[in-house]
C-alpha cells in the first residue's frame, strides 16, 4: 500500500469539509473550486466534485446563484448557508478533537 | 481519412472523430450509470456536459474533436463518482449494473459490452461480459474453454467478440490515470484480489491455474490456427484456379457467365455482411450510418438476384451440356472380370503390344489418351487389337471412341475393316459391359 490509498479514505470523508472551507472563504463556482484544490492534498476532479456540490445542495449545506460570466455562460456561483456555516464550524471542531484524542492515544504506553 | 460525426454538448454543437464521439459518449453513459440513485442526476450530467464542452473549446485546436483532445478532457474531468451515502456509493460504482436478473438482461440488451481491461487474460473478452452480468469472470472463462471442445467454437466466438467488443480502455485509462480514482481503484483491487485468495479455496485457484494454462493454448492454437489459414488460403488459391477452369467449362464464362459469378457473389456476401454491420453497431454503440447507404445495399442485393435471373438459364443449359458430353470421360470405364477370356481382347498400342483389357480409363490430363493396364500410350491414339478365336488372327484397329453409359461399354474403332468377334465364348458378364463394338 502506498501513501495514496493509506490516506485516501481520510481524504474522501474530508473533502465535504474542504469543499465547504474553500465556499466559506469567498462564493466560487465549481471550475475555481477545482483551481483551489488543484496544489493541495484534495486535488479533485470535476466527476468527483459535482455530485458532490449537488448532494451538499440538496442537504441544504449551500446554496448557489446564477452568475453571467463575461464570454461564456452563466456560472453557478456557490455560497454557504445558515447551515453549512453551522456544519462546517462543527466538523472542524470535530476535527480538532479527534486530532487531538488520536495524538493523546498515541502518546500513552 | 477519418469518419467524423456531429454532436452537441451542453448545446453547443462540435464535430467529433468517430472515435473521439465514442469516448465522450460512453464517458457519459457511464456517469448516468453511476448516478442513478442520485436524486440530482440530470442537473449533474448537465452540468458535466457543460464542463466537457467547456473544456473541449479551450483544448481543441483543431475543427475537429481529436480523440486525444477528448481522451484528454474527460481525464481532466474524471470519472464520476456518486457522492450518496457510503453503501450506495460503493454499489453504484463499483457494479454498474445491479439489481435482479431482468434488470442485467435488459441493461445489457441496452447497453454495448466493453472488453475489461483491467482485468485480462488473453483480451478482456470474458472479464468484460462477466462485468457485464456481475458474475465472476472464472465462470465465463471457464464457458468458453469448455467451448473450445465443442469444435473449437470458443476460440471462434471469442475471436469474434474480441474484434466486436470495443475496449473500455480510453475510460479506463482514463480512470486510472484520474487523481481522484486512482488510490480508490488500487484499493478495489487489493481488495478484490487480496479477498479473493483469502477466500479462494484450493479448488478455485486450481481452476484460475487451468484457465490461465487454456488461455496459453488458445495463443498457440491462435498461431497454428494462422499458420493453417495461410496454408488453407495457398491451397484455396490453387484449388481456384483449377475450378476457374472448370467454373469456364461449366459455363461460367462470357458476358452472362461473369454477371452470374458477380451476383452470386453479391447474393451471398451481401447478407453476411449486413449481419456482421449489425452486430457489429449492437456491440459499438456507433451512431447509425443513414439510411441511404442501407437502400444502396438493398438494391444491389436486389440487382445481384435480377442479373443471376437473367444469367443463371445459359449458365445451366451450358453447364448441363459440359456435363453430359463430359460423362463419359469421367471416372473410369472399366470392364470388370474379364476372367477367363483375358486373350481374347487386348488393348495394344500401335507397336502391337497386347495387353489384357483389365481397366479402360480416360487420361484427363493428356486428354485423348487411353490407359491399359496403368500404361499410357505414347501416340495420339490406342491401337485396339483384337485376336478372333476362331483362326487366332490378329487385327489391330484404332479406337476412335470409348463409350460408357447405363448399359455397358462401347467401343467404336476407326478402322472399316470388319473383324468378327466371337462372342459365343464370352461369358454373359463380360458380354454385358462390352455392348457394342462397331467397326
Amino acid at each position: 500500500m502506498d501513501n495514496e490509498a493509506l490516506t485516501s479514505q481520510i481524504k474522501k470523508g474530508l473533502l465535504v469539509l474542504v469543499v465547504l472551507q474553500v465556499i466559506a472563504a469567498r462564493k466560487s463556482y465549481a471550475a475555481e473550486i477545482l483551481d483551489q484544490l488543484q496544489q493541495g492534498q484534495f486535488a479533485t476532479q470535476e466527476g468527483t466534485l459535482y455530485p458532490l456540490l449537488s448532494r451538499l445542495k440538496r442537504e441544504g449545506l449551500i446554496e448557489y446563484e446564477w452568475v453571467e460570466s463575461t464570454g461564456g455562460p452563466p456560472r453557478k456561483y456557490y455560497v454557504l448557508s445558515q447551515k453549512g456555516e453551522q456544519y462546517r464550524t462543527q466538523m472542524l471542531e470535530y476535527l480538532r478533537i479527534t486530532t487531538k484524542e488520536i495524538t493523546k492515544i498515541g502518546e500513552i504506553k | 481519412m477519418k469518419k467524423t460525426v456531429n454532436g452537441s454538448l451542453a448545446g453547443k454543437a462540435f464535430i467529433f472523430e468517430q472515435d473521439a464521439y465514442v469516448a465522450i459518449e460512453s464517458f457519459l453513459h457511464r456517469s448516468e450509470q453511476r448516478l442513478k440513485s442520485d436524486p440530482d442526476k440530470s442537473e449533474i450530467l448537465a452540468d458535466i456536459e457543460a464542463a466537457i464542452s467547456e473544456k473541449l473549446t479551450v483544448t481543441s485546436r483543431t475543427e475537429v474533436v481529436q480523440e486525444s483532445v477528448a481522451l484528454q478532457v474527460l481525464e481532466q474531468i474524471g470519472e464520476v463518482e456518486a457522492a450518496g451515502a457510503d453503501d450506495d456509493e460503493q454499489k453504484s460504482t463499483q457494479t454498474a449494473v445491479g439489481g435482479s436478473w431482468g434488470d442485467k438482461l435488459r441493461s445489457l440488451l441496452k447497453h454495448p459490452i466493453y472488453k475489461n481491461k483491467q482485468d485480462v487474460v488473453v483480451d478482456g473478452v470474458a472479464s468484460g461480459i462477466a462485468r457485464a452480468v456481475d458474475i465472476d469472470p472464472i465462470w465465463v472463462r471457464l464457458a468458453f474453454v469448455g467451448l473450445i471442445f465443442a469444435g473449437g467454437s470458443g476460440i471462434i466466438l471469442y475471436i469474434v467478440l474480441s474484434f466486436l467488443m470495443s475496449s473500455e480502455l480510453k475510460g479506463e485509462q482514463i480512470k486510472s490515470a484520474s487523481i481522484a480514482n486512482r488510490a480508490k481503484l488500487r484499493s478495489a483491487v487489493d481488495k478484490s484480489s487480496s479477498a479473493a485468495s483469502r477466500v479462494a479455496s484450493p479448488i478455485i485457484r486450481l481452476v484460475q491455474l487451468l484457465v490461465r494454462v487454456a488461455a496459453i493454448g488458445i495463443f498457440v492454437g491462435l498461431i497454428i490456427g494462422m499458420i493453417a489459414i495461410i496454408a488453407a488460403a495457398g491451397y484455396s488459391l490453387s484449388w481456384a484456379m483449377k475450378a476457374g477452369s472448370e467454373a469456364v467449362n461449366l459455363g461460367f464464362s462470357g458476358l452472362q457467365g461473369y454477371i452470374a459469378i458477380a451476383s452470386l457473389a453479391v447474393l451471398i456476401l451481401m447478407p453476411v455482411l449486413a449481419i456482421v454491420t449489425l452486430l457489429d453497431r449492437s456491440f459499438h454503440k456507433r451512431p447509425r450510418r443513414n439510411f441511404r447507404f442501407d437502400w444502396i445495399m438493398i438494391f444491389v442485393w436486389a440487382a445481384s438476384i435480377f442479373g443471376l435471373s437473367i444469367s443463371a438459364p445459359t449458365v445451366y443449359s451450358r453447364g448441363k451440356t459440359y456435363i453430359e458430353t463430359k460423362q463419359p470421360a469421367s471416372g473410369f470405364v472399366t470392364i470388370e472380370n474379364w476372367d477367363g477370356e483375358l486373350t481374347n481382347l487386348c488393348i495394344s498400342d500401335q507397336t502391337n503390344k497386347c495387353d489384357t483389357l483389365k481397366n479402360i480409363k480416360r487420361s484427363t490430363d493428356c486428354g485423348g489418351y487411353w490407359y491399359v493396364d496403368g500404361e499410357q500410350g505414347a501416340g495420339s491414339q490406342w491401337a485396339f487389337s483384337i485376336i478372333d478365336v476362331d483362326t487366332g488372327r490378329q487385327k489391330c484397329d484404332v479406337v476412335k471412341s470409348v463409350q460408357n453409359d447405363l448399359f455397358g461399354l462401347s467401343i467404336v474403332f476407326a478402322s472399316k475393316d470388319v473383324v468378327r468377334l466371337n462372342t459365343e465364348t464370352k461369358e454373359q458378364k463380360a458380354a454385358y459391359w462390352l455392348r457394342s463394338v462397331q467397326y
